[in-house]
Order: structure tokens, then C-alpha cells, then sequence
């Protein structure tokens, strides 16, 4: 089939024209004004946040470009814009166990020259709850400032534990000796857990939670109602193991830098994890934290493991979906959850760091934040926790968005009043390269969880990972620092 | 007796046959057509236990992903792609592949280390690529993309071009030239018009490999360069998968595809396996 | 045009190709090999320093991630290939024959090898999903039950080469309907003949006849299974765990995750070097078939 010259050379004029009309459009396509990119993780507290950035544009004139990105995906997108010094983000967020890695790399501006800049009053840099401000500064320089935390909490169907049917069944349950673990040394407190099931606050140690989560899946005569909500997949379970283990006093490093993840409490953490896992819905290996959120509100749990309270908003829609159901939330078992916070910085790329200075210290000054938590972000600021305006009991209005306040605050107080020094932060919060420790052990947990590796063995695995990160030991990894390793900067 | 029986027997195999071939064929289209229908279905219907195959359509998802994603962009994006790629690949191609059959360049080697660029994991060569092109500052930018896809997709234009180049037989060529026409115009006059078609098809082969190219767009482009590959994977938010309007993205970005399958599906097998296979 | 240019015009028209091929390809070849030989982290404000073979030693002694996805790359491998060449042969046969629309089913087939593994893979992945998703909902209305496909570490495997299957086999049965169309009645009438069974046809001609073509598709198949990155990304993001972390998907994560670039670039070569070398391998053994 031969095909006319004519034809030939149309075909080849038309796909000239296309590249040249696209080329044009892209040319000027660009809109010359003046505006920062803020890459963050995508949700409705984000929404909210682009909402009232409105203000900050009419204010200053310039324009915010939000990007939202979800979170499984977030840390590795802004990380290859960051190591290929793009400048593409101008604002960054950032996970406060990264912030020691990416300031290290050299990848954020330097935040403390734009703050001797500006008048105290426009950031109250106190007012930011202490133990952010452990996390925010790296070798004595500040590389990011808070706007939104997830601190860990429990959040759970206070119906379902105030009701009598279920209190009996617990207490008849209860009193049956099998249900001793002789495997833990903690006192279980019998005469407390044996009378009345109380809610989860920190004077609850693990061992009581996991009675409760497997009286839920076991006796409760309802087919659907599982013990509890895990995030086990691939991108949360880290977390929700961290909370147990220092629930439990253990941690990722001693005060000697010496690795203790596959330390006893750690292993027990592991154990209590992968127990908790039986009685929690099946796909909860697949989960993340938008599906618990979907179960608690199908009905499907009673209550969540160490979960991110600042997903109250979403949670205490619940209410709509089952009828008679009431959401309350409450401090972490064991007294510990994950801490941290995503903290907005600058791109050392960036081309416009002035405008982007604006527009974080806006966002995460007290005006900022105030606006932000009248649409249920969380937020970092004491004057704006504290404030009666968003406690229920004041303002019943405020309920949906901000009930979760107290119990933010709570667990803020409970870290500084009951961690030791030199946990104050944890250790793993200052080296820089914990952000790689972090994905690590979001890998090892998840396999452990799947079922793929032994607790213990998982977890040795997880620390000899940890060892050779660190580059402790040639050619058998070490867990203990070696002679000459720097340690990093204790501020 | 016999006939029949044979008869009979003969019209249940054909039945088993049609049977099987409807079997495969459904297996094969159903994706596509879950895709598309996920695509028309409003959001409790996505998301309803058991999959509802009746409900009530809507347009919402195509609407949000005009709106809400960045489609237009990634759409002008990948037709600048695709159209340079194609100026840049089948010109040189096509010489290429010329110089190969006419006068055999470099005896088979050449052609084999060309080839050998198709056994090419892209994971393997992407890290090299991320650093020289941060270094030379062409991150997020056009010409990257273009460059890379326009390598990985000559191994196989080439290939294919010097496949149906030889069978256009050299005496046409050398008929003209005797009679005083050089090279160039013998080769414009006549073996052009006669390659044509092959032209077009190594052109829509390229096109459809690089508008589906997902791992170069997603680790090189950012916003200025971004692909509909690229757009297609970011529908991941905090309220879970927005699994309709990624089904309508989906939906939008395979349509042109299946245009341009139809067009050349007479030489799928023959492109996909470099002409071993006619 | 004087004879010179007519001397070197060959080459001059191979040219532009080879300098493409050759500049984007040797140019990165040579800086892979020479980070291969660095620490680089570019996360590290350090400048990199030089280590020699330690890469890759590390790489041979305690690197247990790799070798587990080197098995799982071959697992991947081995189950697409088990599964899609009898699987196309199958479909070929049974397209072989004067039935009406054969156009048609070769355009239907074109379909899932025209469209791109990140938008199909994604819907793949919804259709997967443990609670509202299609396949568990077709799966148990069948069978009474069904595995939660890739939320379950066993078989999340198993349904990337589910998924692989169903975009790949059209094109082995298209190549092996080309061959089965090609081949000459004769051998076909004088087994009837001699009262051959269908069976035993297929055994003793179109077996043999068609094994070059089998063993084609079986390289090409094997080629493109060793590199598949975009449907792992699609469905499984190489979870849960490890379950679906090939060879490909690890070199991802510590390239772009860690930003080991230095270590990369080992696995990379000798990644690269192995697949060159079994495709070379087997299409030398494929072409003598």
C-alpha cells in the first residue's frame, strides 16, 4: 500500500504544528506573578489550610500554590525535588523525623536569620509546646516551624463502653482464669479491669488494652465488631509499634547511643502488636489511617490502637453514620504515643525564600494557627490549644473540630513530665540519617506484621539495618557506637 | 448414520469453541470496562460492598478531574512529548535503518549494541539519569524526557523500519539511479512513498510507548513537565484512593491509545517482536 | 556528490542514531560505574569519598534485601512464564480456526498491550481490594471464599503475575497465532490418514514445528518480566512487606528513598549486566533453534 507524497508530507506538517501550538501554550502558559509552592499531605485540614491562605493573599499579596500529596508518597516526592535542587516546592513539609536528615544535607533554608528578623510577637516562639520545639532545631539553627501535629492518642465509641449489656458480659468474661497472662510482669491491675471496663487514658497499661481488644473480637455476640483498629500496612504500622514501645520505656536508642531496638521491651512491643493484630479487622495489613477511620465509622471497632488524633474531625463522624454512637478520644496507653509534628521549611533552592518566610510565618504564627483550628486542623500553639474558644465544654460548637484538643495537650504534658532527660527528645530525633532508620523500619515492621519475619528476629534484623545506616562496624554491623563516632548535636 | 453423528459432533466442538473464544475475550475486555464504568459511578457506589453493576450514573468524576487534577497541563505536556519524540526518532530511524540493510554498517554489531538498549531495565539506568540531569539542571524539563524516550524507543523504530526496508528490493533504487538520479532521490522518489505506511506505523508505535511511559515521568518531571502518567498516579489523598476520578483519568488517557491500537493492530506482533514474527 | 561522500555516506546515515544510542547510554554507563565506586549519599552533606569494591562486596555479603529480591524477581519470572505461554498457546489454538471476526479479536487483543501499566494497574489494584473490590466479590460468589489478594502477603505475588498475565498473554497468543496460521496443512491430512488423534497431532507436528516460536515469546517475556517496575508501583507499592519487592522495586528504594546513589549504581550494573547477559545468552540459543 503505497501512500501518496501529498499525504506523507501532511502527516509530517501536521505533527509540526502540534509541537508548535504546544510549545506556545507552554511558553505562555506561565503566569508572571508573585506566589510560592507549598507541597504538604493531602486532606481536609489541608483544604482548610488553602482556604484561609486566602487571607494571607490579600494580605501580602502573594499567592499560595497548595500541593497537596498523600502522605505514603509524600516523604520520597519532596525528597527528589529536595536532592535534585529543583526549587519546584518553595515551602516543604516535614515529618519532624526527617528534619535532622534533610537540615543535614543542607537541603532547608536557614530559619533562625528570618527569625532574629521579625518582631517576637509575630511568632511567640514559647507558645509552641516544648517538645516540638526539641524536634524544630538541628546544630543549633531552626530549620522548620510547626503547623499541624498528629500526636497519638486513642480514639473510641464511649456508647459502647458505658453500656451496661457489655459491661456485664465483660465483667463475667473477665472473672474466668484463663484470661491471666503470666507472660508479662506487669501488675494487671484485676480489681479495676474486673469491675468496670474505664477508658483508655495513661493510667491504662498494655497488657489491660489487649484484654479489652480481644474481650471485643472474642465475646461481644456481634459478628461484625472486631477488638480493634490497626494501621499495620506498609506506611503506618512503624508508627503504632513506636507508640508501644515507648509505652513501654523502651526506645530505638539508649542514652548511650547504643541501638536497643531489638531490646526486650521492643521485642514485647512487637509481640503485643502482632496479638493486637488478631482481633483486628482482616485487610488491616492493607491499612492505612483513612481505613480505620472507615471502620470505626462502619460500625466495625470499638476502639483504635495509638492513632493520630488529629483525625477527630473525621472520627466523630461516626456519629452520623451509626445511631446512638458517641466519639471520644483520650491520651495514649502506657502514657506514650508517637510525637511529632510536620513543620514547614524552605527549599535551600528556592528562588523566592522571602515570600515563602511570609507566607510560614503567617501560617504558623498565632493568627495562623488560630485560623487553621477553627477548621479542625491541630494545632502546635498552647495559646491556641488552651484557648476556651475550642474547648467543647465552653463552646459545645466546637466539639466536631476541637474535642481533641485536651487529650493533645495532655499527652504533650505526660512526655514532659514523665521521660527521662535524655529521652526528652528521643535519641533517634537528632541523627540525621534517622529519616532512612524511619523507612527502614516501615519496611521491617511491615514484614514482621505480615507474618514474613519473627518479632525478634525482624526486629535484630531491624537493628542490624540501623547499623549499617549508621555505618557502625566494618564488616559485621555493631550496635554500639564505635570509638570515634560523633555524636550529633544534643540542641 | 455416520454423517450425522460426525455432524453433531462437529457442531458442540464449534459451540465449545465459541464458548472459550467468548470466555477469553471477556477476560480480556472486562478491566476496560470496569475502568470505564468505575469512572460514570458516583462515590458510595464505588466504594459499595457488593460491587453494584446497576446505578446511576454521573459525569462528577470527569468533572473533578478537569477541575481539581492537572490534566489539561499533562495532556499539552504529553503531546509535545510524543510529537518530539516522533520528529526526533523516525527521521534518524529511518536513516539509520537504511544505512543497516543498504550497506550493512558495522557488520551486525552496531545493530546488536542498538538492541541491546531494549534489554534495558529503566530502574537500573534511571539513577545515573536523575544525577547528570540534576547536575545539568534538566530536571522537570521537556527536553530530558524527550531525550530519554526518544533512546529507548529507537532499538525498536529502527528495527522495524529496517524490517520492512528490506523488503522493498534494492533494483528499484538502483534502476533510478542508472538513469541518473542520485541516491536522495532515488530514495525519495521511490522507496519513500513505498515506506510510508511503515513510517506511520513506527510513529504510532512510538507514540503509544511514550504517552504510556510512567517511571522516567514520574522521577524527572515535577509541574512543569508533567505527564498524564504522571497525573494519573497522584488521585492518592487522605480520604482514601479517589478511586472514580483515577478511573476517569484512567479512562481519558487510554482512549487515544486504542485509537491508535485499531490503526496499527495489523503489526502489533510484527513491532512488538522486532519482525521475527509477521 | 563525489566519491568520498559516497565512500563515507553510510556511515554519515548511521550516524545521528549512533550518536543518540551511544551518548545517552555510554555517558551514564561510565558515571554509574564511577559512583559505583563511591559512598555517595545525596543525603549527605559529606562530600563522598572513594571505597573502592566495597559496594559491591556489600552487595555479596550482607545484603540479605537483595538476594531476597533477587528470588523474588525470578519468582515473578517463573510464574509469568509458567503461566502465559501455555496459557497463549491455548488461546492460539483455539483461535485457529476459520471463524468469522478474526479482525476483530486481534484488535480486542491489541488492548491491553496499548495501554499504559499505570492506568490499567491502578484499576487492577481497586479491583483487588479487600472489601469492595470485583475480583474477591467474583472469587467467593465461585468458591465460598476468596484470598484478600494484595492486602495477603502470599498472595500478593501471585496477583502481580495474575495482573501481568492478563496484559501479556494476548501478545503470546498473537505471535503464536502468526506461527500456528503459518504452518502448511500437508503433515496435518496425512496424519489423519494414518487415523492420528487430535492429541497426538498436536504432540508429534505442531509441537515441534512451533518450538522456535515458543521459545521467542518465552525469551521475550522472560526479557520484559526481569524489568517490570510500573505495576509493582501500581498495585502493590512492593508490599505488604517485602511480598512483591522484586529486583527492580528494591533498586528504586534505595535509589530514591535513600538516595544511596553510590550502592545504586552497583546493583544497577550488575543488575543491567545480568539481564544483558541471559537475553543475549537465550536469544543466541533462540535464533540457533
Amino acid at each position: 500500500m503505497a501512500v501518496s507524497r501529498k499525504t506523507m508530507w501532511g502527516i509530517v506538517a501536521v505533527i509540526i504544528v502540534i509541537i508548535i501550538v504546544a510549545a506556545v501554550a507552554v511558553i505562555f502558559y506561565r503566569p508572571a506573578e508573585r506566589k510560592v509552592t507549598w507541597a504538604t499531605i493531602a486532606g481536609f485540614y489541608t483544604d482548610w489550610a488553602e482556604t484561609i491562605s486566602e487571607n494571607f493573599t490579600t494580605k501580602t499579596g502573594i499567592k499560595v500554590d497548595v500541593i497537596g500529596i498523600d502522605y505514603s508518597v509524600m516523604y520520597e516526592k519532596q525528597m527528589i525535588e529536595l536532592a535534585g535542587k529543583t526549587g519546584a516546592y518553595d515551602i516543604v513539609t516535614i515529618e519532624t523525623m526527617c528534619l535532622a536528615e534533610w537540615a543535614n544535607a543542607g537541603w532547608l533554608a536557614n530559619l533562625s536569620t528570618y527569625i532574629a528578623k521579625t518582631p517576637e510577637a509575630d511568632i511567640n516562639f514559647t507558645d509552641i509546646l516544648e517538645h516540638y520545639r526539641w524536634l524544630l532545631r538541628w546544630n543549633g539553627t531552626t530549620y522548620g516551624l510547626p503547623y499541624y501535629t498528629y500526636d497519638q492518642g486513642v480514639h473510641y465509641r464511649a456508647d459502647i463502653f458505658e453500656n451496661t449489656t457489655i459491661k456485664q458480659w465483660y465483667h463475667a468474661w473477665a472473672t474466668t482464669p484463663a484470661l491471666r497472662n503470666p507472660t508479662y510482669e506487669d501488675t494487671v491491675n484485676w480489681p479495676i479491669v474486673l469491675t468496670e471496663l474505664r477508658k483508655p487514658n495513661h493510667q491504662m497499661n498494655w497488657s489491660e488494652f489487649e484484654n479489652m481488644a480481644r474481650f471485643f473480637f472474642e465475646e461481644t455476640r456481634d459478628p461484625v465488631l472486631y477488638g480493634v483498629g490497626l494501621m499495620a500496612g506498609p506506611v503506618e504500622s512503624n508508627d503504632e509499634w513506636m507508640a508501644i514501645m515507648w509505652g513501654l520505656g523502651g526506645d530505638h536508642f539508649n542514652s548511650t547511643y547504643a541501638i536497643t531496638v531489638n531490646a526486650t521491651q521492643s521485642v514485647r512491643a512487637m509481640e503485643i502488636y502482632m496479638r493486637l493484630l488478631k482481633y483486628a479487622p482482616p485487610g488491616a495489613l492493607a491499612s492505612s489511617y483513612d481505613e480505620v477511620v472507615a471502620q470505626m465509622r462502619a460500625g466495625k471497632i470499638p476502639m483504635t490502637g495509638p492513632f493520630y488524633l488529629d483525625q477527630w474531625p473525621n472520627m466523630v463522624k461516626t456519629e452520623d453514620s451509626i445511631s446512638g454512637a458517641k466519639m471520644e478520644c483520650a491520651t495514649p496507653v502506657g502514657g506514650r504515643g508517637y510525637i511529632g509534628c510536620f513543620a514547614l521549611g524552605i527549599d535551600a533552592a528556592s528562588k523566592r525564600k522571602d515570600d515563602a518566610w511570609e507566607f510560614l510565618k503567617w501560617l504558623t504564627g498565632p493568627t495562623g494557627q488560630y485560623s487553621f483550628a477553627k477548621g479542625g486542623g491541630t494545632t502546635c500553639r498552647k495559646s491556641v490549644l488552651l484557648n476556651p474558644e475550642f474547648d467543647p465544654a465552653v463552646n459545645p460548637a466546637t466539639r466536631r473540630y476541637t474535642a481533641h484538643y485536651k487529650a493533645v495537650w495532655n499527652a504533650s504534658q505526660l512526655w514532659l513530665q514523665t521521660a527521662p532527660t535524655w529521652q526528652k527528645p528521643p535519641r533517634v530525633f537528632k541523627i540525621p540519617v534517622a529519616g532512612k532508620m524511619y523507612l527502614e523500619s516501615k519496611i521491617t515492621i511491615g514484614a514482621i506484621a505480615a507474618g514474613q519475619l519473627t518479632p525478634k528476629g525482624g526486629l535484630d534484623k531491624l537493628a542490624l539495618a540501623y547499623a549499617t545506616i549508621l555505618g557502625w562496624g566494618y564488616p559485621v554491623p555493631s550496635q554500639t557506637p564505635p570509638a570515634g563516632w560523633q555524636r550529633p548535636p544534643e540542641d | 448414520m455416520l454423517k450425522i453423528e460426525v455432524k453433531t459432533k462437529r457442531k458442540i466442538v464449534d459451540c465449545l469453541y465459541y464458548i472459550g473464544v467468548i470466555i477469553v475475550l471477556i477476560a480480556v475486555l472486562f478491566p476496560f470496562v470496569w475502568m470505564f464504568l468505575t469512572s460514570i459511578k458516583k462515590e458510595l457506589d464505588v466504594l459499595a460492598i457488593p460491587p453494584r453493576i446497576f446505578f446511576e450514573p454521573t459525569i462528577e468524576n470527569y468533572i473533578f478531574v478537569f477541575e481539581r487534577s492537572d490534566i489539561i497541563k499533562g495532556l499539552i505536556n504529553s503531546l509535545i512529548i510524543v510529537g518530539s519524540v516522533i520528529a526526533l526518532a523516525i527521521p534518524i530511524s529511518m536513516l539509520a535503518a537504511y544505512g543497516f540493510t543498504r550497506f550493512n554498517v558495522g557488520g551486525g554489531h552496531l545493530q546488536f549494541y542498538i538492541l541491546t538498549v531494549r534489554m534495558f531495565p529503566p530502574i537500573a539506568a534511571i539513577v545515573p539519569y536523575f544525577v547528570i540531569f540534576r547536575n545539568f539542571g534538566l530536571l522537570d524539563n521537556h527536553l530530558s524526557i524527550i531525550l530519554l524516550n526518544t533512546l529507548f524507543n529507537m532499538p525498536f523504530t529502527i528495527w522495524l523500519l529496517a524490517g520492512f526496508l528490506r523488503e522493498i528490493p534494492q533494483d528499484l533504487e538502483e534502476a533510478a539511479m542508472i538513469e541518473g538520479a542520485t541516491r536522495f532521490e532515488a530514495f525519495r522518489e521511490i522507496t519513500l512513498p513505498l515506506i510510508a505506511p511503515a513510517l506511520a506505523v513506527a510513529a504510532i508505535f512510538a507514540a503509544i510507548f511514550t504517552w504510556n511511559e510512567f517511571l522516567f515521568a514520574f522521577i524527572l518531571t515535577r509541574s512543569e513537565a508533567i505527564t498524564v502518567t504522571r497525573v494519573m498516579a497522584g488521585f492518592y489523598t487522605e480520604r482514601g484512593i479517589l478511586w472514580g476520578p483515577l478511573s476517569a483519568c484512567s479512562t481519558l488517557c487510554t482512549v487515544p491509545m486504542f485509537i491508535l491500537a485499531l490503526m496499527i493492530q495489523k503489526y502489533i506482533v510484527r513491532g512488538l517482536t522486532f519482525g521475527a514474527v509477521r | 556528490m563525489g566519491i568520498k561522500t559516497e565512500k563515507y555516506m553510510p556511515f554519515l546515515l548511521v550516524l545521528p542514531a549512533l550518536i543518540m544510542v551511544f551518548g545517552l547510554t555510554l555517558y551514564p554507563l561510565f558515571h554509574a560505574l564511577y559512583y559505583s565506586t563511591r559512598d555517595t549519599d545525596l543525603t549527605s552533606p559529606i562530600p563522598d569519598t572513594f571505597i573502592g569494591i566495597n559496594n559491591y562486596r556489600k552487595m555479596l555479603n550482607f545484603d540479605p534485601t537483595l538476594s531476597d529480591a533477587y528470588v523474588r524477581s525470578l519468582t515473578f519470572t517463573a510464574g509469568c512464564l509458567a503461566l502465559q505461554i501455555p496459557l497463549g498457546l491455548g488461546i492460539a489454538l483455539l483461535l485457529n480456526r476459520p471463524i468469522r471476526g478474526h479482525r476483530i479479536f486481534r484488535a480486542i487483543f491489541a488492548l491491553p498491550l496499548v495501554v499504559a501499566p499505570i492506568a490499567i494497574g491502578q484499576i487492577w489494584r481497586m479491583m483487588y481490594h479487600y472489601e469492595f473490590g470485583i475480583i474477591k466479590y467474583l472469587v467467593s460468589s465461585v468458591f465460598g471464599t476468596s484470598p484478600n489478594w494484595t492486602a495477603d502477603p502470599n498472595w500478593a505475588m501471585v496477583s502481580i503475575i495474575i495482573y501481568d498475565t492478563w496484559q501479556w498473554t494476548p501478545f503470546v497468543a498473537l505471535i503464536l497465532l502468526a506461527g500456528l496460521q503459518g504452518l502448511l496443512p500437508e503433515p496435518y491430512e496425512s496424519a489423519t490418514i494414518y487415523g492420528a488423534s487430535a492429541i497426538q497431532k498436536f504432540r508429534y507436528i505442531t509441537l515441534p514445528k512451533m518450538r522456535p516460536l515458543i521459545g521467542l515469546a518465552a525469551i521475550f517475556r522472560m526479557i520484559d518480566t526481569l524489568k517490570t517496575w510500573d505495576p509493582i508501583w501500581a498495585i502493590t507499592w512492593g508490599g505488604p512487606g517485602q511480598a512483591t519487592e522484586t529486583l527492580s522495586y528494591y533498586l528504586y528504594r534505595i535509589g530514591f528513598r535513600y538516595f544511596w546513589v553510590g550502592y545504586a549504581s552497583a546493583v544497577s550494573l550488575v543488575f543491567l549486566y545480568i539481564v544483558i547477559v541471559i537475553s543475549t545468552v537465550a536469544l543466541k540459543k533462540g535464533a540457533k533453534l
